[in-house]
Formats: structure tokens, sequence, C-alpha cells
């Protein structure tokens, strides 16, 4: 494998077992999933609410056993979850109890990290994100995109070589959310992390990605592969430009297929 | 949203005065129907609370409160360890819980006094009788409350401590079994509730134990200001109790009871 490839997955299929009435069916998810992350890039997968979407991240993640196919980060198999992947769940999946320092210090704490390393690095992660001011706050006493921003200091404090973003701002409003598309940019550009950002948003994922990955069908798999020929860093006005929106009608025609 | 450096109050001011407001005029009640023998045989607070002080000057009412209080602490404990560990086994495991559902719902449904002779044709007449009276009356509805609580749990907080390395017996230890904390709190407090009474019922079941004992005397010989004195102490210990568990539930779960 090349080591420029993070992320490899192929032939990826998964089925779950549906019970209705007391009878047992057996619902296709995905089927023949197969693409590649180079290390470093950016890359969004887009597509209709039930394309499996979320069943392939959380493949990705190691949450969820495959029927067929094989799923390799930095060359090595998953088997189950890793230091090397952290994922930002879409609603959130902060500990209600814990502040926002402990929250964000939760992953570095299962990973073995000691107190003060992990508050140190988890007070990094916070300011990293903007929220310096808010380590003692429990997470329902931050808005939606706080909320947010602790999640992916979580995710950035372990380190981690690729990112999983799970429809992270899907629960956010418009305005929090560009805002949101903004910051994770500005912090992506710092250091250049690998991002596979699972998204229902055209917009977005052609505002984020390096490469755009369309999933349709049923079971779901990649239908269409798109690379937005937009300069770094991206700005707003680049949403108006010829190649955004050419690109953006390309992906709902196939959307609509 | 909160600013930086604000803080947090477990129970805000009003609750708390309306609360004691809503106690001031119940007593205020009680005294005025008592002091003006509205009801001829029904005596006045001050009455009551000068039989309360006798008793404790005599020294009858130390007796049968501890007798009450070591059954009642016993039986509230062995609730609470049986209650959480097969609500817990019931929730993590299907076959337990359709194996077990059929006695916690009839249980939950059926008054528990009907099983009371049960127990003292098995146990006879001693304190462990008592205790399972206790146990009997509250263990189900801590049982019923962890296991809704902890089957309800967030999966997605299950899957976050996964994701980043918690194996799943951690996962459900450290995030499961603490998100499923309010409500099992809350069990803990029906089942003090419904300790006390158990223990009250499986006293006056038999007369020869405890508060209900001492109860008993006072309803031979027609002596309300007796019968409502010992009621009164039982009341006040409920209460008490209720107050602990539920201020240890405001220490570790005051995150669930703020407003998102």
């Amino acid at each position: 494998m090349s080591t420029d490839v993070a992320v490899r997955v192929s032939g990826l299929a998964k089925s779950f077992v549906r019970e209705t009435r007391g009878r047992a069916s057996v619902v296709p998810v995905l089927g023949d999933v197969t693409f590649e992350i180079a290390r470093a890039e950016f890359v969004s997968i887009v597509g209709p609410s039930g394309c499996g979407k979320t069943s392939l991240l959380r493949s990705v993640a190691g949450l969820l056993d495959v029927d067929a196919g094989t799923i390799e980060v930095d060359g090595k198999a998953v088997t189950g979850p890793g230091r090397e992947r952290a994922v930002v769940f879409q609603d959130f999946a902060l500990l209600p109890w814990a502040s926002s320092l402990d929250n964000v210090a939760f992953g570095l704490k299962l990973q073995g990290v000691g107190r003060a390393e992990r508050r140190r690095r988890a007070r990094a992660a916070l300011e990293m994100v903007g929220l310096d001011g808010f380590a003692d706050a429990l997470p329902h006493e931050l808005s939606g995109g706080m909320r947010q921003r602790v999640g992916i200091a979580r995710a950035l404090s372990v380190d981690p070589d690729v990112l999983l973003m799970d429809e992270p701002f899907g629960s956010l409003d418009e305005i929090t959310r560009r805002s949101m598309q903004e910051e994770l940019l500005r912090i992506w550009e710092r250091d250049k992390k690998t991002v596979l950002f699972i998204t229902h948003s055209v917009e977005e994922a052609l505002f984020l990605s390096d490469r755009v990955l369309v999933m349709g069908g049923k079971p779901g798999r990649v239908v269409e592969t798109l690379t937005p020929e937009l300069p770094r860093p991206r700005t707003r006005s680049q949403e108006s430009s010829e190649a955004f929106t050419s690109m953006r009608d390309k992906i709902w025609e196939t959307l609509a297929c | 949203m909160l600013t930086p450096g604000s803080r947090r109050r477990l129970l805000p001011r009003g609750p708390l005065a309306l609360q004691a407001l809503g106690l001031v005029v119940g007593l205020a009640l009680w005294e005025l129907i008592g002091a003006l023998h509205l009801i001829s045989w029904f005596p006045s607070l001050h009455a009551v609370l000068g039989r309360v002080g006798e008793l404790a000057a005599q020294g009858k009412l130390q007796e049968p409160l501890v007798q009450s209080v070591t059954n009642l602490v016993v039986g509230y404990l062995v609730s609470v360890v049986a209650g959480i560990v097969i609500g817990t086994l019931m929730a993590v495991s299907k076959y337990v819980n359709f194996a077990l559902r059929v006695y916690v719902d009839a249980l939950m449904a059926a008054p528990s006094i009907m099983l009371v002779p049960v127990l003292y044709v098995l146990f006879g007449l001693s304190s462990f009788t008592l205790i399972a009276v206790i146990v009997l009356y509250a263990s189900v509805f801590i049982m019923v409350n962890t296991r809704n609580a902890v089957a309800g749990a967030s999966s997605a907080l299950h899957d976050m401590a996964r994701s980043f390395g918690a194996g799943p017996v951690a996962a459900f230890f450290w995030v499961t079994v603490r998100s499923a904390g309010p409500e099992i709190l809350s069990g803990l407090r029906l089942g003090m509730g419904r300790a006390v009474k158990g223990m009250f019922n499986g006293e006056l079941f038999i007369a020869v134990f405890g508060l209900a004992a001492l109860d008993k005397s006072y309803e031979g010989a027609f002596d309300t200001t007796g019968i409502l004195a010992v009621a009164v102490v039982v009341i006040v210990l409920a209460v008490v109790l209720s107050t602990i568990v539920e201020f240890a539930n405001r220490r570790l779960n005051g995150w669930a009871l703020s407003p998102s």
C-alpha cells in the first residue's frame, strides 16, 4: 500500500436484520463500497437519508462489524476502535455531568493519559476551538455550536491521524452551521488531519472538501466522485463561482438519478 | 447558556419557599381545627407534639424507634443492592428480562401487603420477616427504575466511549450506568418511601415490634393523640430519609435537574 493512503475501504458490505411483527428480514445497507482517502485529504460523503453514510463511518470507526470487504487505516486492518481514529458525533455525545474540560479530557483518560497531561492537552484543545473561557461549563449550559466545538476539541485532543465526522453540524441552525464550517477549515488548515466527513448538505461538502463522494442506491455505494477545483483557503465568495455551482448541480443531478 | 464563571444553584429559592408556605398553612389548619375542637376527637398539633415529647422523655419512643429504623436500614440496603443488580441484569439481558418480568409486573400491580402473611408463615415472628417485608415493598420499584434507566441510557455515549478505546465493560460502567444515575436515584427515593410503608405495615401485622406496636397500644385505648404522635414520628422519619436520598441525588445528578 502506498504510504500516502490513510484510509482504504474495499468491497465493503453490511446488512442489518430487521424484525417486524415477529418476522426477521435482512436489509442490505452497504454494498461493495470502495474508496481511498489520501493522507491530509478532506473527503466528504454526501447522500440521501438511509443510503448508509453513517453505517459506513461507524464501520471505519470500528464501531460496526462488516459482513464483507476490508477497511485499512494507515495500512492496518480495522477490527475495532483505534487510537489513530477519533469520531465527532452528530448529537455531540457529550457527558452531561462533566464540564467542557472533563469532556475533552475524557478521550485522553480512556487512553491512559495522566491527569495533569490530559488537562493540559484538553485546555489547549478548548483554546484551539475558541472555548478557553468555558472550561467549567456543563454541556446544557452551552449552545449547540459550542457543544460541537467541545466534541471537536475532544476528538482533536487525542491527536488522531484520521478524523471521522458524522454530520457534525447537522443539528445546528444555518448561521451557526456556516460559522462552524469556517471554524473547522481554520482548524484543519493548521495541522491537516485526514478527514472523513459525512453530510446531507451538498454545499457543505463542496465548501469543505478536497473530494466529494456521492452515495446512492440500495444498498448504498459510491456512485460518483468529484473533486472541487476550488483554491484553498476557501472563502464564501467561492460559493457563487462557476466551478462551485456547476459541481453542485452535477451532484444534485447524480442524487436525482 | 452560561457565561464564564457563573455558578449553578441546586434548587431555586421559589419552590423551597412555596413548599415551606404549604407546610406552614397545613400545620396551622391542623392546630386551628384541634384547638377550636371543630372535630371532637381530633387533637391539636401542640397536643400531639407534646405527646411526642412526653414519649421521648419517658423513654417509650427510643426502643421501638431503634428497632424500626434498624430493620428499615437493613431492609432498604438489601433492596438497593438487589434492585440495582437485578434491574441492571434485566436491562442488559433480554433473557433475564423475559424470565423475571412476570414477577416484577405482578409485584408492581398487586398490593404487597397480600404477601406479608406468607412471609410470616415462612420466617416466623422475627426481625428477619420484617426485613423481608421491607424488601418486598421497596426492591421492585428500585428494580424497575434501574431496568428502565439502564435500558434507556444513551447508546451514543456508549459509542463515544468505545470510539475512544473503552472496552464494552468500561463503557458500560463509566458511561451507561452514570447516565442512568438520575433515574436510578429516583427509584431509590421511591424505594425509600415504600420501605417505610413496608416497615410499618409489617410491624402492624404482628403488633409486637417497633413503632407499629406502640401505635397498636394507643389504638386499643382510642388514644388519638398517641396514634397521631406515632404517625408524626413515622412521617418525619420517612421525610428525613427521603430527603437524605434526594440530597444525594442532587449532589450526584445535579446536571440532570437543570433545564437543557
